[in-house]
């Protein structure tokens, strides 16, 4: 060892200060440059998504949709839906005779939505129902919408029908309605599809927009902030991650 | 589509002659003489298929396209393919009668868009024509709604479901709740019957089978006499508490198939089996009625057909079949049918057979 040691002593003693430098520096640079990825690292604090969604599934308070989820009612006539029985039984109702097609951010904002064809929007009362419907999947693509009308004989009503998740007749009983909300509830707010829908979706940002993303998300489980207006995500182009995660920090915060 | 019925007026005129679903049309420089010598009976560039130019054989040359679903050649014109070395004739008949790929897909656009013009228009007509049916479809929800309110108030907590309901209940009652239920299912056959798309709408939950089966046989039974004034009853046999995954419009094939059964049952009475097997249950409607000829077993499905031996027997407009068959294919069922005949049986002048209209569900239809 010792001879070893002393052969390179006198290596780097016969050879130029510069062929030193680069014999020493060559290796040392390599070597950095191939664990460059541990070593330099942007590194994020908090949790992560898996992390925030299992925090909520241990939780001992149990996600009580009718709480957490708002369902809007767009009809001219809402005198067709149970509401009164609706609110009765503990949904988050807000009801909506006439709305306008800039109204359509503010409508997005719901889990679920029952949404008439005609005579809802003033600004196009004939077909004002089916530019809603379009808008809001674009909005809000995780949005619940029930096309509810007794036009389905129509068919230049038939693109409004299969846009929505589901449709139904008027008048609604309360039996049905609550049966339509509470399984629309179930699947949108169902933690595995959540989790999956934001890590393939956010698996498309770039590095250090995912680290903004991320730490975002974790300043919002912490406090309680408007998510809509904090997370660090376009929503115009990433609208189902975005909608994703504002769901994902409500729940967190219904069982906090 | 209207197309050819709007340019056979001749108010809109063709550049060329041509052919638009079969029909002949001279247009602004006629037929050429070639063609008409040569093919007054049959032309054979109309039998050829394919799109684009082609050349006959008698030199000339053809172009052909489609517009929607409908056929459209024009012939006798003089495209790249007729060459410079051909006859005087030819050459004198095909004079003024030049066509390139370009002018020929330009004129065919022109056409889609006419074509889609009139279909636009008939669709807004036939919406504001239907839009009254929207207040009267509430009405009858609303009334199917409190029918069975009412049927509930006053059966006996013992009679939990709607035919053990109905059984008790009075004959006013019955009618009510039936009548309804009725008014309700011919809505939803009348929405599929202008709206085929209808059939898909929504998404497939969990139903009973049993339970729907359970509901059409009790209203249709003897609700309706026929023209001998005898009202036909309908039996349900078997079980089935297995739920599946179908679209509301589901129901339909079920109504379909009982109702027509019940309309054209001319001995005893109509029965409706549902049999539990391996993997999915089968659903079988019988009656004994006019024989449905082997020709007709796939036509009686077809909009507007009505077999031989029920035409003269019954009024209708043979739409029933046909709108069980559109919701069966969109949910991808197929529905089969026998008709066996009872040896020389008659009833009248009308020999006597045993129909069977038969489908199964898959245990994991639309999962």
């Amino acid at each position: 060892m010792d001879e070893l040691m002393a052969q390179a002593f006198a290596w780097f003693e016969g050879a130029s200060g510069l062929a030193n430098f680069f014999g020493i520096a060559t290796p040392v640079a390599g070597i950095l440059f191939a664990i460059r990825k541990k070593v330099f690292r942007k590194k994020t604090t908090g949790f992560s998504i898996s992390e925030i969604a299992e925090n909520i599934v241990r939780s001992q308070k149990p996600v009580n949709s009718k709480l957490v989820g708002k369902i809007a009612f767009v009809d001219d006539d809402i005198s067709d839906f149970p509401i009164t029985e609706l609110k009765k039984a503990g949904y988050q109702i807000s009801t909506y005779k006439q709305v306008s097609l800039a109204d359509v951010t503010d409508l997005a904002k719901y889990d679920v939505i029952f949404l008439d064809i005609k005579g809802i929007v003033k600004d196009d009362p004939e077909e004002g129902g089916l530019k809603l419907l379009t808008s809001l999947r674009k909005i809000n693509p995780n949005q619940k919408i029930c096309a509810v009308s007794n036009k389905q004989y129509d068919v230049l009503a038939t693109k409004f029908f299969e846009q929505a998740d589901d449709v139904a007749k008027k008048p609604m009983t309360a039996h049905k309605c609550s049966d339509l909300i509470d399984q629309f509830l179930i699947e949108k707010f169902n933690m595995d599809q959540i989790v999956r829908l934001i890590n393939s979706e956010s698996d498309s940002l770039d590095k250090a927009r995912r680290a903004d993303f991320i730490g975002s998300v974790n300043g919002l489980v912490g406090s309680q902030e408007d998510p809509r207006s904090t997370l660090k995500l376009d929503s115009s182009s990433y609208p189902k991650l975005y909608e994703a995660t504002v769901d994902l920090v409500r729940i967190y915060r219904h069982v906090a | 589509m209207l197309l050819k019925d709007v340019i056979s007026t001749g108010a809109i005129s063709t550049p060329w002659s041509c052919s638009i679903q079969e029909v002949m049309l001279a247009g602004d420089s006629g037929f050429a003489k070639t063609c008409e010598k040569k093919c007054k009976v049959q032309k054979a560039c109309l039998a050829t298929p394919g799109t684009g130019e082609g050349l006959c054989p008698y030199g000339m040359s053809y172009f052909a396209g489609a517009v929607g679903q409908v056929r459209v050649v024009v012939f006798g014109v003089k495209g790249k393919l007729v060459g410079t070395k051909i006859s005087k004739d030819l050459k004198q008949d095909l004079k003024g009668r030049s066509l390139d790929d370009t002018r020929f897909y330009d004129w065919l656009q022109s056409l889609s868009s006419l074509d889609k013009v009139i279909d636009n228009h008939i669709l807004e007509r036939q919406s504001e024509l239907l839009d009254p049916l929207h207040d009267p479809i509430r009405l009858a929800r609303q009334l199917e709604t409190i029918s069975i309110r009412l049927l509930d108030q006053y059966s006996a907590a013992s009679a939990r479901t709607l035919d053990a309901q109905l059984d008790h209940a009075s004959t006013e009652m019955k009618s009510l709740v039936k009548a309804a239920g009725l008014l309700n299912d011919y809505f939803d056959l009348i929405s599929i019957y202008f709206n085929p798309a209808a059939a898909r709408f929504g998404r497939p939950i969990s139903t009973s089978l049993h339970g729907i089966l359970r509901k059409i046989t009790s209203i249709l039974s003897g609700f309706d006499t026929g023209d001998d004034g005898v009202r036909t009853r309908v039996h349900f046999r078997g079980e089935c508490y297995r739920n599946f995954n179908l679209r509301e419009s589901f129901k339909i094939i079920p109504f379909s198939l009982v109702s027509n059964a019940v309309k054209y049952c001319l001995v005893g009475d109509v029965t409706v089996s549902l049999r539990e097997m391996q993997d999915r249950a089968e659903v079988s409607v019988v009656s004994q009625g006019p024989p449905i000829e082997e020709d007709e077993l796939d036509l009686i499905f077809e909009k507007k057909y009505r077999g031989k031996w029920s035409r003269s027997l019954r009024t209708g407009e043979g739409v029933g079949l046909y709108l069980a068959k559109i919701v069966a294919d969109a949910h991808g069922i197929e529905i089969s049918v026998s008709s066996r005949r009872l040896g020389g049986q008659k009833i009248g002048e009308t020999p006597l057979a045993t129909n069977t209209f038969r489908f199964e569900l898959p245990y994991q239809i639309n999962r």
